[in-house]
């Protein structure tokens, strides 16, 4: 189904979507603000605020899909929406615009900030490139789960990828901490873009383009939309 | 463009149900009634024409523009309502229509206020402290005020009370009155349907029983109950059903005319009454008569 994007439209429902999560995110960036409020101020404070910072980014995303795609249809929103002028890949448009922004700019601001934290306290500059690889694992799967949330309707499995993204938290850490090229630069005084790191970033960035567009495929060929 | 609708030998498969052979058509400034059963296949036939559903083969035309291609085209003059239609409860009617009105030009906002005031619910008020009737007299506040050349109504009537229902069915009679505007709306209300529609088209098991002008229809069917004897084996091929009750039958008579009269009469049966049938039993005959031929076969 070949068509031009309908895109006074979807302005419109990428700012239905921000003004429905307002509250949401607004709340969930006060948390990130308050954790990294304090990881400098020693040890035990460091690992405190950083597993909150984790675990906001984490609830933020997972709320987010909720908000954006299980209540509309669980609410029956969905057929309002689709009694607009708009196509089904409209739809998918305006929901990746609306759920990369609403998650990107809070988590931007959240990076920038934990990098001059970093850069301007104690906290040894090293952790930097560990700080991005794991943020960009939460996009990472944020942008899976919102996929599997556009193009699967059991939210059964749209929770069961949420929690299965949210287990494997630990096992990276451990990955990282196995391996030497990472985990030798993490308390040093300036972050070290080897190799390795870039390559795990890149990595991190096809899957989040290849599921993506395997998204709008998959969209674009539904038979049945409501 | 001579018609609002236009489908043509549409198929639409899933796995419990199938919509056969759809041929249906609209003229523009009709209004259509789509009666049948649970299960008919009135909902899916509105989403063949709402372009969210896309058939496996056929033509599908609304508004001259090719479905599912043509959608967003078709949908800026369409105002769809369904029974499964909720708004977002957390955000009040006003914001609704600020909303809709962005993405519709034509939003009359006069007429908007108009038809809040005449349906009786608060703009200000939150979806969530609306009750059913309310809501449904939102939703068709929010179609009705962009005011489409076409209205898609799936069970506008479900659920109200008697008061919602005849200011809906009100509103409806009054909309019905623009010529330029075309109205499909499915119910199993025949009551509804026998009320506001020009056309009736009749949904069974996913195949169009049949589709004509609602005069004509009604004054098609008559039923007749006569003495004498008579039974499945002599019955005139225009009866479709025949009850007993002592010496007295009632046949029920599609394509009625004196021709039938004369035939009942030569067989030597006598006539005691012929009466109009409403909607309701015009449908309930023309699915029963529907399962027998199924059974027969």
């Amino acid at each position: 189904m070949s068509h031009s994007l309908n895109i006074p439209a979807i302005k419109s429902l990428i700012f239905k979507d921000w003004f429905l999560s307002r509250k949401y995110i607004a709340m969930y960036c006060a948390g990130c603000l308050f954790a990294l409020s304090f990881v400098s101020l020693g040890e035990w404070q460091f690992v405190l605020g950083t597993s909150l910072l984790m675990c906001l980014l984490v609830g933020m995303s997972n709320h987010q899909i909720a908000i954006l795609i299980i209540n509309e249809r669980k609410e029956q929103t969905l057929p309002f929406v689709m009694s607009l002028p708009i196509t089904p890949t409209d739809y998918a448009f305006s929901k990746l615009i609306a759920s990369a922004a609403l998650f990107c700019i809070p988590g931007i601001m959240v990076v920038l900030i934990t990098i001059a934290v970093f850069k301007f306290t104690p906290v040894p500059d090293g952790l930097i490139p560990l700080s991005v690889i794991l943020c960009t694992y939460f996009l990472m799967a944020y942008f899976i789960t919102w996929a599997v949330g556009m193009s699967i309707e059991s939210e059964g499995i749209i929770i069961f990828v949420m929690v299965s993204f949210n287990c494997m938290i630990g096992p990276i850490f451990y990955f990282m901490g196995k391996t030497p090229s990472l985990s030798q630069h993490f308390f040093q005084p300036d972050a070290v873009w080897n190799s390795t790191a870039i390559g795990i970033l890149i990595v991190q960035w096809v899957v989040i383009v290849i599921t993506i567009s395997a998204s709008f495929f998959i969209q674009s060929r539904k038979k049945t939309f409501l | 463009m001579q018609f609002a609708i236009e489908m043509t030998s549409v198929f639409k498969t899933y796995p419990d149900f199938s919509l056969d052979n759809l041929h249906l058509r609209l003229p523009h400034g009709q209004v259509m009634g789509l009666v049948g059963a649970n299960g008919a296949g009135k909902s899916t036939t509105l989403r063949l024409l709402m372009g969210v559903i896309k058939a496996d083969s056929g033509v599908v035309e609304v508004l001259g523009n090719k479905l599912p291609q043509g959608q967003v085209a078709a949908k800026q003059n369409i105002g769809y309502a369904s029974e499964d239609i909720r708004l977002y409860k957390s955000e009040t009617l006003a914001w609704h229509m600020n909303f809709i009105k962005n993405i519709y030009p034509s939003w009359d906002d006069a007429y908007a206020k108009d038809l809040a005031r005449k349906f009786d619910i608060k703009t200000e008020q939150k979806i969530k402290g609306f009750s059913h009737g309310q809501r449904v007299k939102a939703c068709l506040l929010l179609i009705l005020a962009r005011r489409p050349q076409l209205v898609i109504l799936d069970e506008p009537t479900t659920g109200l009370d008697p008061v919602a229902r005849h200011e809906v069915l009100s509103e409806l009679a009054d909309i019905l009155r623009d010529e330029n505007r075309s109205v499909l709306f499915s119910s199993h209300n025949t009551q509804d349907v026998e009320q506001l529609s020009d056309t009736i088209t009749f949904l069974h098991k996913g195949k169009l029983l049949d589709s004509q002008d609602k005069e004509i229809y009604l004054d098609r069917w008559r039923r007749v109950v006569c003495t004498g004897h008579i039974d499945w084996g002599n019955a005139p091929e225009s009866v479709t059903d025949i009850k007993h009750n002592g010496s007295l039958h009632e046949l029920t008579i599609d394509q009625f005319n004196d021709t039938v009269i004369n035939q009942l009469s030569n067989m030597g049966l006598t006539v005691a009454s012929i009466d109009r049938m409403t909607l309701e039993q015009i449908f309930l005959a023309n699915v029963f008569s529907k399962k027998r031929n199924e059974v027969r076969s």
